[in-house]
């Protein structure tokens, strides 16, 4: 059994960064690329309502976009079939009215201390560090 | 040779004990609850039909599987083991546009994730944990679309599973 008073929430759920001076497709550009440089492979990118309304319908202010490093995939599913609720690995970009553009993720480490799994917990906190490089980078 | 038992000192000891062991017991109990834990349903069937079964349960509550993830034959066909999981993504333009309108960090959420995990003659349907979402995210806008969200999982997970109700 599982005691959560061992697990002080120490995480916080949603990592961001703004990212001034950037357009919407600029962001997502240097988004792709910082991806790549970390040893991740881009899966693919959508519109937050793809494939619930007509294409010519979706929204344009929001782009999903999905990567995933396959062998740290793999490892964390052995560890944890669980891990499956962090994956594919993804980023937000959000583009405000002002046209200001904001990056997010969902900090994978925030999710691992939900599942209380220590031997998972070290790989995304791995995880989530390589998250941060991929924004600073994109932030530069 | 093990020593003797040491006996009760005093009558009440085994009163206090006892009351001890009963208030530990309800407060692992307490704590179990409050574990996170995601909604599970599962079925003797195979992919194909598991994914048919999905499919029309979803669309009986009104979304759309907007995209399977094959995690298993990916990581395949690139040399690793097989983790017998595959992802679905399940949504609906309404929920998109509420949570725009009312929780905007909540579209981390979206579109709406089934692990679908291949047994030996069973496969299994799993989804994120919103407990723990809702343990962040408690506002007035954000705990009401979780809760929404749960239910609407729930609903079809119990009806993948072909039960009237209590999939869990």
């Amino acid at each position: 059994m599982f005691i959560r008073t061992g697990w002080a929430t120490s995480e916080v759920p949603i990592l961001i960064r703004q990212l001034p001076g950037h357009t919407l497709d600029q962001a997502n550009a240097a988004l792709i690329a910082a991806i790549t440089n970390q040893n991740y492979t881009f899966v693919r990118q959508q519109a937050a309502d793809a494939r619930l309304v007509p294409q010519a319908l979706e929204g344009r202010k929001v782009r999903i976009i999905y990567f995933c490093n396959f062998a740290k995939m793999e490892r964390a599913l052995n560890i944890d079939v669980r891990a499956a609720q962090m994956l594919p690995c993804r980023f937000t970009l959000v583009e405000a009215e002002d046209g200001s553009i904001t990056l997010i993720a969902i900090n994978p480490a925030w999710i691992s201390e939900g599942l209380q799994n220590p031997l998972l917990h070290s790989d995304c906190l791995e995880l989530k560090r390589d998250y941060l490089a991929i924004m600073d980078e994109v932030a530069l | 040779m093990s020593p003797p038992r040491k006996p009760l000192s005093r009558p009440g000891e085994f009163l206090l004990r006892s009351t001890a062991l009963f208030i530990a017991c309800l407060l692992m109990i307490g704590l179990s609850h409050a574990h996170a834990a995601p909604l599970i349903a599962g079925k003797k069937t195979d992919p194909r039909t598991a994914f048919d079964d999905l499919t029309i349960a979803a669309n009986n509550h009104g979304y759309t599987i907007v995209k399977m993830q094959p995690v298993d034959s990916a990581l395949v066909k690139r040399g690793f083991d097989n983790p017998h999981v595959r992802l679905f993504f399940i949504g609906k333009a309404d929920a998109v546009r509420e949570a725009e309108d009312k929780a905007p960090l909540l579209m981390q959420m979206l579109p709406l994730r089934i692990i679908m995990i291949l047994r030996k003659d069973e496969v299994i349907l799993m989804s994120d944990d919103f407990n723990h979402w809702r343990q962040f995210f408690s506002d007035t806008w954000s705990r009401p679309l979780l809760n929404q969200w749960e239910e609407d999982v729930r609903t079809i997970l119990t009806n993948y599973a072909g039960k009237a109700n209590g999939s869990q």
